[in-house]
């Protein structure tokens, strides 16, 4: 009953402050409804790239997790949270990893006009896909993987021991959990995609490949047509609620595998055909994976001399964002563990932090000078911003715990305390902690609503990466890039080491 | 007696903080950073104007838009041409009361809300270890095939805009037919100078839209001379960026004051190193030399604020449909 409340509690906050901004904006300004055809042209190339470039990482994703699910091997774990990484980088420098890879004077250009073969252009619809699977793929994959590991392992063996075939398996044990996992991971990519501005215009060579939110952008900023703005938001906000329901409640069917022993496996007996395969897969996505962030890494350290004294106060406050917002995300995350949490929880990352903090400053200006409490109007939105992540991470685990383990506990007569301690809490915390650690990562590395609020008297590492950038310091913003993205790839370790320990 | 004596320390450094005004001045985020303009400019005003000076960083428009009379600020500072229609639209900024005949700019200027601090002439920088550096907009476009360059987004970025005015300055109506010409040149578009620029060094591309100003950086700071920005003997467009005061300011005095000091030596001198840009009332026998001996264009071609804003959205369609094809 608690929960029940807190939950309906959660969703109606969260719909209070992802809506409210938005209508607060639009009624504050002159209405304007125009779409021209440059917002078709616009539209248009938006759901293009982003259901592209969703259902690519879904696909690419689904080998690399069932791979790195049969195989064990030294670095399997750093690989995995390494993984991670692209995701948090700010975006020019994830830009400039992987155009070292494949941009003009990239290393596969240079090896292909080496061998005298021509030279390709990454810019184009191909150049954003790339981007968008390099982001994405990892999300993916660790929630395909948080599935398959928590897979009642008695049927692996059994499937073992029967010797099934590569077709029969996939049907019978792999399509449950790609039909749980998939539409939820897909409609999180689309809506990252949806919004995505930057990478779109840069990676797409040109005004061809415009997305919505260059649109709400101009508006904003140059047009000071708020009215305009928040209706194009508008416009994309409901394009992403309409894939969240579709792909939750069309696609989306939940588990119904008899209920685990819940003991580990130790060993198992695959064929070398697999192994040839698993391996080929985690080296080829492995490669695609890491050569760009070796790459920035390289960059980065080699410019750790430009480090200033005065960048330990924007990573002391950043670490301190990104664990708060992490903590209170995945908290709040419990409150929308069911189909409709899941997509207002997905609404929130669906607008762009330019309206939600213009929108969020008139909401409160009668009562507070939000510019005065830039650090809790920050903490707020990124703790917001992740909790999509935080549901889609843990939902799916909590699940089937209850499905698995509630009747039985209320059978035992526990309390609800019993219960959340002993029997929930201990099963979760893998999928906990990390969550914990991508939206403490992902909290890190976002600019978001800073640019609007922020500076002066509060600033994060990504604020100053971006300053030094307009400073025409770029080498010292690589080597900045690269203490960020150490000090994330920290913390998920960190988690990841919590959250692997043995309790109860 | 000890814990007594620093309380009452305390106390009176609290009581001359409170009695001595507060200036505060919205400006952008590259402004305030430690590697540009403010914390000098903030160090060399307080010397003498017996006040404590607050620069608040951010989006400027937006937020002088959202708080409309109840802004705290006093002045705003690193606003861009192409915006000042609105801005003046706005009705919220007062007379800046400074005597124009003191800037040194390469057009006329008779603004009295709007006060320049500083200024650079849009161009094409290039690293001239790849290519040859083109005189002219036709030789721009004559570039040998794997030549590339990037600009930046005119519904996104200013200096973007910049580029669009321009090109419709030279070419009137036949701009766009200049853009499809030029379209094979570009590499990409990007969201903002930064992204750009970034590209530009990283070698991703061998010319970069950027600013006449911009090789002083890599002169100074790096040590490198092969960074070089193109002059076209068809005139440079000019990019000013301004300050101006706000009319609900209850400091007027203090605002008054921060607004000549923006035309003085002591301010002026410091723009150059941490703002890579000209001087905006300032003779140019005083600037640092590596500005003074960098290349200067031959002549000016601008837009007026009405014809800009006129002429804006047609200018950035043609672009866009030269480029979409």
């Amino acid at each position: 009953m608690a929960q029940r409340t807190f939950s309906i509690v959660a969703n109606c906050t969260l719909l209070f402050a992802v809506l409210g901004p938005l209508v607060v904006l639009i009624f504050h300004a002159d209405q304007n409804f125009t779409f021209t055809s440059a917002d078709i042209a616009a539209l248009k190339f938006t759901l293009l790239q982003a259901a592209l470039s969703s259902l690519l990482s879904v696909l690419l994703a689904w080998p690399l997790a069932l791979a790195l699910s049969r195989r064990q091997f030294r670095g399997r774990r750093l690989l995995i949270v390494a993984l991670s990484v692209p995701f948090i980088l700010p975006v020019i420098v994830a830009i400039l990893g992987l155009l070292s890879v494949f941009g003009n004077s990239g290393l596969l250009n240079s090896l292909l006009s080496f061998f005298g073969f021509p030279v390709f252009s990454i810019y184009g619809l191909s150049g954003v896909l790339l981007a968008h699977i390099f982001f994405n793929i990892p999300l993916a994959t660790r929630a395909f993987l948080l599935a398959l590991e928590r897979r009642p392992k008695e049927l692996d063996r059994l499937a073992d021991g029967l010797n099934l075939n590569f077709l029969i398996r996939f049907w019978i044990l792999d399509w449950p959990i790609v039909r749980l996992i998939a539409p939820q991971i897909f409609s999180l990519i689309f809506v990252l995609c949806l919004t995505s501005f930057a990478v779109v215009l840069t990676l797409g060579g040109g005004p061809k490949a415009t997305t919505l939110e260059l649109a709400i952008y101009q508006s904003f900023r140059f047009e000071l047509d708020f009215g305009r703005a928040s209706f194009l938001a508008f416009i994309q906000l409901a394009i992403a609620a309409l894939t969240c329901v579709l792909s939750i409640i069309i696609f989306g069917l939940p588990l119904n595998f008899n209920q685990s022993l819940d003991r580990p496996i130790h060993k198992r007996y695959l064929r070398l055909g697999s192994l040839f395969w698993d391996f080929g897969i985690i080296i080829l996505m492995g490669l695609f994976l890491t050569i760009p962030l070796i790459s920035v890494l390289l960059k980065g350290v080699q410019n750790f001399y430009l480090l200033e004294i005065t960048i330990w106060t924007p990573i002391f406050n950043s670490i301190t964002l990104a664990l708060l917002s992490a903590l209170i995300s995945t908290i709040l995350a419990m409150g929308f563990m069911n189909k409709w949490g899941e997509v207002i929880g997905t609404l929130s990352i669906a607008v762009s932090p330019l309206i939600i903090g213009a929108g969020l400053f008139l909401m409160i200006r009668n009562f507070i000078n939000p510019f005065e409490v830039t650090f809790w109007v920050i903490l707020t939105v990124n703790s917001i911003m992740g909790l999509p992540f935080a549901i889609r991470i843990m939902r799916p685990a909590s699940d089937e715990i209850i499905t698995n383990f509630h009747r039985l506990s209320i059978a035992y007569g526990m309390t609800p305390f019993a219960w959340f301690y002993w029997v929930y809490l201990p099963r979760l915390k893998g999928a906990l902690t990390y969550s914990m650690g991508l939206v403490a990562a992902l909290s890190m590395g976002d600019l978001g609503v800073i640019v609007l609020f922020g500076g002066a008297s509060f600033e994060t590492l990504p604020l100053v990466i971006y300053q030094l950038m307009s400073a025409y310091r770029i080498d010292q913003a690589m080597a900045s890039a690269v203490i960020l993205v150490l000090i994330s790839i920290g913390i998920f370790l960190i988690f990841d080491r919590i959250g692997k320990t043995r309790n109860a | 007696m000890l814990k007594l004596t620093f309380a009452a320390g305390l106390f009176s450094a609290g009581m001359a903080l409170a009695q001595i005004p507060t200036l505060t001045v919205y400006a952008p985020d590259y402004f305030t950073s430690e590697w540009g303009p403010g914390p000098s400019i903030e160090a060399k005003f307080e010397e003498t104007c017996n006040c404590n000076l607050v620069f608040s960083a951010g989006e400027l428009l937006p937020r002088l838009v959202l708080e409309g009379n109840n802004t705290s600020a006093d002045v705003v500072i690193g606003l861009n041409t192409d915006i000042t229609k609105k801005a003046r639209e706005l009705g919220i900024f007062a007379p800046h009361n400074q005597d124009n005949g003191l800037l040194t700019l390469p057009v006329d200027w008779d603004d009295e809300i709007f006060l320049p601090f500083d200024w650079s002439y849009a161009s094409f920088v290039f690293d001239t270890t790849k290519t040859k550096v083109p005189s002219s907009f036709e030789e721009l476009a004559n570039l040998p095939d794997d030549i590339k360059i990037v600009i930046q987004d005119p519904r996104s970025s200013i200096s973007g805009l910049a580029l669009v005015l321009w090109i419709k300055k030279i070419y009137g109506k036949d701009a766009g037919e200049y853009w499809q010409k030029l379209a094979p040149k570009i590499l990409t578009v990007t969201k903002g100078w930064s992204e750009a620029y970034g590209l530009f060094t990283d070698g991703e591309a061998a010319g970069v839209l950027s600013f006449t100003t911009s090789p002083a950086y890599h002169i100074v700071v790096e040590e490198d001379n092969t960074k070089q920005a193109a002059i076209f003997k068809e005139g440079h467009y000019p990019f000013f960026e301004l300050a101006a005061k706000v009319k609900s300011s209850k400091n007027d005095a203090l605002s008054s004051m921060f607004m000549k000091f923006i035309l003085s030596d002591e301010f002026q001198d410091l723009i150059p190193m941490t703002n890579w840009s000209y001087p905006s009332s300032q003779a140019m026998e005083k600037w640092p030399s590596v500005f003074s001996d960098l290349p200067m264009p031959k002549s000016t071609v601008y837009f007026s604020e009405n014809e800009a804003s006129e002429i804006t959205k047609q200018a950035i369609e043609e672009w866009r449909n030269a480029l979409s094809q």
